[in-house]
């Protein structure tokens, strides 16, 4: 469990009422990284979202990808996959703070209080979409770029 | 159900029940348009989740100085599914252009604020949407990341040979197989069409892959359970399936 201060400074959570709050609480477990230690590898069975509580976390994608890393830090979160159906995480995460507090979300867990209580579920997912959205359009932005730029250098 | 219903059986609307369809339904509004007419402009102001209902849509961007017609193409949004989910992503922009890319193209229209009005009488609809959505720009995602971390891409032409003799023969469920497969890739890069007898009815169906560079292969005697093996192995990983190559 984890206070209620805590959880509704993270994005997905911000507008939830105390009794929401309480409840997602019960989902989450809170974590402490030093810096370099790896909190999960790219292509693993994705089971938790993340939140960064404090410090700051890199994901990384595989060799040779346009947009090669990212930072995360206070109140965003990270593990997107694991709210999806086929949960596997796209990014290596790693702490890139001297020490990192962060939130381990069960995402099943989380899923089970989306079936009971659907307006939570509608406003996570909302989110959710905000959150994955702005990262699709960073990668697209890029993947843009670089084929623009090859496109203009052929002409 | 009306037909107007049925067809918002689209993959964001997975799970919703026929009620929850027919009310979305009435906020939908139909648009035809014709091969390259534009859609929606990069930059536009993102009102609407679009669902294709019939042809296919081209995502992508345009350059400086050339004509909407020479769009990049990124994405293929087939039947059945949506775009213009960044119409629920702040700053409510769409980032790419979108163009019919079918000789005709039928889409449905929801405005936003339609939707939001939607889901906040009936949260369940809302959730069921949004974790829909969530799911589609994920496995886009994946696309994308692919392609960033893969090296570029040679054209490939797909050809399924599809005389009276193919058809006869199972060219269709051939047909079928390979536009399946096609759709669950999203890849610009792969074209297919159709063509006549290649004047080996006894070894029909036949299909020619074509890798840019490469010489072409024809395979013969061919099923969709033999087609998608090939678009998996040949098409996506180069490897030629040696055994089905018509001598």
């Amino acid at each position: 469990m984890v206070n209620l201060d805590t959880l509704e400074k993270v994005e997905l959570f911000k507008d939830l009422d105390d009794r929401r709050l309480s409840a997602v609480g019960e989902c989450c477990t809170e974590v402490v990284f030093q810096r370099g230690e790896s909190i999960f590898k790219a292509g693993e069975e994705a089971g938790n979202l993340w939140a960064v509580a404090e410090g700051k976390v890199r994901l990384e994608a595989a060799p040779g990808s346009i947009l090669q890393e990212n930072e995360v830090s206070e109140s965003q979160v990270f593990g997107w996959p694991s709210l999806l159906r086929s949960p596997t995480y796209r990014f290596s995460a790693s702490c890139a703070a001297r020490s990192a507090r962060l939130i381990r979300v069960d995402s099943r867990c989380l899923q089970g209080l989306f079936e009971k209580d659907p307006e939570l579920g509608y406003r996570v997912m909302s989110g959710l979409l905000r959150v994955l959205g702005d990262r699709f359009h960073q990668l697209q932005e890029e993947v843009v770029k670089h084929r623009g730029q090859d496109m203009m250098n052929q002409w | 159900m009306t037909e107007k219903d049925r067809t918002m059986n689209a993959d964001v609307f997975e799970g919703l029940g026929e009620a929850q369809l027919r009310h979305l339904a009435e906020g939908a509004r139909e648009i035809t348009c014709g091969k390259g007419e534009r859609i929606f402009k990069e930059g536009d102001e993102a009102t609407s989740l679009w669902i294709v209902k019939q042809g296919q849509v081209d995502l992508g961007f345009e350059l400086p100085g050339r004509t909407a017609a020479e769009i990049h193409t990124l994405f293929t949004i087939p039947a059945g599914k949506a775009f213009g989910w960044s119409c629920f992503v702040p700053p409510h922009r769409y980032r790419l252009s979108a163009f019919c890319a079918s000789s005709s193209c039928e889409a449905l229209r929801l405005d936003r604020e339609f939707l939001l009005g939607v889901f906040d009488k009936d949260p369940a609809l809302g959730y069921r949407v949004m974790a829909n959505l969530a799911e589609a720009v994920g496995e886009r995602f994946k696309a994308l990341q692919g392609w960033t971390t893969a090296v570029p891409y040679a054209q490939v032409k797909i050809t399924v040979h599809l005389a009276t003799c193919g058809i006869a023969a199972g060219a269709r469920e051939v047909v079928n197989a390979l536009v399946d497969e096609m759709a669950k890739e999203e890849r610009p890069h792969i074209k297919m069409q159709t063509s006549g007898c290649i004047g080996k009815c006894s070894t029909e169906p036949n299909v020619t892959v074509q890798i840019e560079g490469e010489e072409p292969v024809i395979y013969q005697k061919m099923n969709g359970e033999k087609m998608r093996r090939v678009f998996q192995e040949h098409v996506l990983k180069g490897a030629a399936l040696k055994e089905w190559v018509l001598a």
